[in-house]
């Protein structure tokens, strides 16, 4: 690998026009072929069973879910978490990265923010249907009603709310202002008065002239330096749902930052499986290269010591501060009645992740992905947990209770997995999924062009 | 008893004997219309003629069948810190020690306390020594407040209803049980930690110190549940009494039957104990109408309470015998430490050890 000239572009030479035409012509001229149909109809009965469950959760009640009057949260808000913290990682890579000119981020942070939106979305839903009415869930907005009423703004969840939103807002816009100029790429390629007519108009009038250019470094540069103080409030204000809180296990002020990271964590773990797809799907070996994979892997290790380091400064501060009642919910992560979860979930997040001090591990597709699956599962559990432990073992020790997982509740694990997939195979059939002009200055900077 | 066999689940308990199992009388009756009919055994069914209750010549079998036997109360064995919950203490202990839990001992960053501008405030305290755990307080409560049966399918999933619990407490071993009961109803406390946490400010605070939620306004977040220490609020996860009702409830006559002086809650919508504030609304008007001070209220646990363990009341009255409880050298805030300044507090259980070990 290292004899190679460019280490981020995995050609001898790479034009401009090879680089448009290796992602534009699969979507304009030569089409996807079975493959991708195929994968389509697979995706579809997740779809059907993710709006079926919540069909039926607004139909019948929330007492579907496994909820109790102990654990009154479940799955829905464990996979809130887990999917906003999965964008997070979307967000980063596109901002600060770009602010930290890493440009091998060029031909993996369209998907990534594409990632980012759709999962943003996903989460999104997620907070709604968990509600007892989600019909008054906008409720939760400042609106202006008769009865003067307003939110009540000491709650986390109305921050929550702002959060989501803002963050669902800020990565649509960043998404889409940054396939500009390649839209008018995929106008000026269309061969059909339909693709001419429909890119045209997304483009925005996008003519490639130098005073557009200006305008829209920027700009891009003035979004990417939002996003990062964003991505970290969307998380941490996650953190402080259950941070500003009375309950033993969750009132730690280590919580906003160890969101954060732990939202970076599952965030590149989603984004190396979805790379190793894209890269295999769409035959991108040439832009996706092992060395992506390294600087995701090394990401990944260093969250990972972050983690571990997180769980520790909980059992260490829990024992030091002396409470007794968050002494006993520590005691109870390690022999409780999720015991068995907790242990996975530190074998998935501390123990596996560390095989990526091995170089020949960061380059090995099939080590990389088998970790990173690992450590999506090792965060939704870590998410389920903070929900169950902390609730299963609070202060009235006379109502402890255990969750009892529902088939409801398994719907909503797994379909929104195939929903997401689903969106991302149609995104992949209609634009353009790795950013063009970024990949041609890329292939410039390297002289490969 | 020649011929007649009943097969009843058995649920061990401490404190019972071997080979002893109680049987209670009217359950298992065969036309009690679709909530009633099968539940349970039929003790009856060993009766004889005559006036004799006493039967002779029976037998107990131990069968291979398992069956789950739903509880409600959760039985604890005090150890280590749960000794704080549930105090015990003797003479001796009593003569040296001092009334706690009545309120600001605690250093805070919240606001002075200023929620009980309107002139009274309300008050529970409830007798642990007094309580026998027969929960009368729990079905009086029930019927008072439209409490909805949700059926043994949601018990088994750890949702009950009732708006207070009565929780077993044991200090001693099985052989030689000492058990200790208290119910739990809201704590309708100074400092609520539900209220802070819900988004659309159904769960408030009015004037008279009650800690009030409010139905139309609770989108079922289930953050206050989440939030709260004593975990006495519960939630209508189905429509309870509200179109999903269990067997025959949601039949006319049976809903003719509510309390009309009660809100029948919603599905998706928290709910509580309220300290039965249409009683004080009832009492406020008549006082209203005759031109003088409010006198006594009660609540339904504490009028259906046959030993007088409950008791409610304005702490703000002259002569309020609540006032006068709380300042008893018996009395503790659950959770004190968690400085909520509940309302509702307890009188710790005195015991006298050297006549129980006699027993």
């Amino acid at each position: 690998m290292s004899g190679q000239p460019h280490p981020l572009i995995d050609a001898e030479r790479l034009g401009y026009g090879a680089i448009s035409a290796a992602v534009a012509d699969p979507i304009q001229h030569e089409g996807f072929g079975r493959a991708w149909a195929i994968a389509l109809l697979c995706t579809l009965p997740f779809v059907v069973l993710t709006l079926g469950a919540i069909g039926a959760v607004l139909t019948v009640g929330i007492g579907l879910s496994g909820v109790n009057t102990t654990v009154v949260w479940g799955f829905s808000i464990a996979n809130y978490v887990w999917w906003i913290g999965i964008g997070n990682a979307g967000t980063l890579i596109s901002s600060m990265l770009l602010l930290t000119r890493q440009r091998w981020r060029a031909s993996i942070n369209r998907f990534a923010e594409a990632m980012t939106l759709f999962a943003a979305a996903i989460a999104g839903l997620f907070p709604i249907i968990h509600l007892g009415r989600p019909l008054y869930a906008y409720w939760l907005a400042p609106y202006p009603n008769t009865m003067d009423l307003w939110p009540q703004w000491r709650s986390a969840l109305v921050w929550d709310f702002w959060a989501i939103l803002s963050y669902l807002l800020f990565s649509a816009l960043f998404w889409f202002t940054g396939l500009l100029p390649d839209l008018a790429t995929m106008r000026d390629r269309a061969s059909t008065r339909a693709g001419r007519v429909i890119y045209g108009a997304l483009a925005l009038g996008w003519r490639n002239s130098a005073r557009h250019w200006r305008a829209y470094e920027t700009y891009h540069l003035t979004m990417a330096a939002l996003a990062v103080p964003l991505v970290c409030s969307v998380h941490s204000i996650v953190g402080l749902d259950f941070a500003a809180s009375l309950m033993p296990g969750w009132q730690e002020s280590i919580f906003p930052p160890y969101f954060v990271v732990g939202a970076m964590f599952s965030g590149f773990a989603m984004v190396v499986v979805l790379a190793i797809l894209i890269r295999w799907g769409l035959s991108l070996q040439a832009m996706i290269t092992p060395a992506h994979f390294d600087a995701m892997a090394k990401v990944m290790l260093f969250a990972s010591i972050v983690m571990a380091f997180s769980y520790a400064t909980e059992w260490f501060t829990a024992w030091y501060g002396g409470e007794h009642a968050d002494r006993t919910v520590i005691g109870y992560f390690f022999t409780g009645d999720y015991a068995p979860l907790y242990g996975l979930l530190l074998f998935c997040n501390c123990l596996a992740p560390q095989a990526l001090w091995w170089r020949r591990v960061r380059r090995n597709l099939w080590w990389l992905a088998g970790i990173s699956v690992l450590i999506n599962v090792g965060m939704w559990l870590e998410r389920i947990l903070i929900v169950w432990n902390t609730l299963s073992h609070g202060h009235a020790v006379t109502l402890w209770r255990t969750y009892h997982t529902s088939l409801y509740d398994l719907a909503i694990l797994i379909g929104p997995l195939g929903l997401f997939a689903f969106l991302f195979l149609v995104l992949a059939r209609l634009l353009p999924i790795v950013s063009m002009h970024e990949v041609r200055q890329l292939a410039r900077d390297e002289g490969a062009a | 008893m020649k011929g007649v066999s009943v097969v009843a689940p058995v649920a061990v308990v401490s404190g019972v004997a071997d080979g002893v199992a109680g049987l209670s009388l009217g359950h298992g009756r065969s036309r009690a219309g679709p909530i009633g009919t099968g539940i349970g055994v039929d003790g009856y069914r060993f009766m004889r003629e005559g006036p004799g209750r006493l039967i002779r010549r029976l037998s107990l079998t131990a069968l291979d069948e398992r069956h789950a036997i739903l509880r409600t109360q959760n039985y604890t064995q005090i150890e280590g810190e749960t000794e704080k919950l549930f105090p015990r203490i003797d003479l001796a202990a009593l003569a040296a020690r001092e009334p706690k839990g009545t309120g600001s001992d605690q250093p805070t960053l919240l606001a002075p306390w200023t929620g009980d501008a309107d002139g009274h405030a309300w008050g529970m305290v409830i007798d642990t020594m007094a309580c026998i755990g027969c929960n009368a307080c729990v079905i009086a409560c029930q019927s008072e407040n439209n409490v909805p049966v949700v059926g043994p399918e949601e018990i088994a999933r750890g949702r009950m209803m009732h708006w207070l619990r009565v929780d077993i407490y044991d200090a001693g071993t099985p052989e030689r049980i000492e058990a200790g009961f208290q119910p739990v109803p809201c704590m309708h406390c100074e400092h609520a930690p539900c209220e802070p946490v819900c988004p659309v400010a159904a769960s408030v605070h009015d004037g008279e110190g009650l800690n009030l939620q409010v139905y139309n306004r609770c989108v079922g977040t289930r953050f206050c549940e989440a939030n709260c220490p004593y975990k006495v609020r519960r939630f209508n996860f189905f429509g309870y009494a509200d179109g999903q009702e269990y067997a025959n409830l949601g039949a006319e006559p049976v809903r003719a039957q509510r309390n009309p002086n009660v809100t029948v809650r919603s599905r998706g919508v928290m709910e509580k104990c309220t300290y039965c504030i249409q009683r004080i609304a009832n009492e406020r008007q008549a006082a209203e109408r005759d031109g003088r001070p409010m006198g006594e209220v009660s609540t339904a646990c504490q009028s259906a309470c046959p030993t007088r363990a409950i008791r409610f009341g304005d702490l703000n009255a002259t002569d309020s015998p609540v006032a006068a409880q709380r300042a008893d050298p018996r009395h503790y805030a659950l959770m004190e430490e968690l400085n909520t300044r509940p309302r509702t507090t307890y009188l710790a259980d005195l015991r006298n050890p050297t006549r129980e070990d006699r027993t």
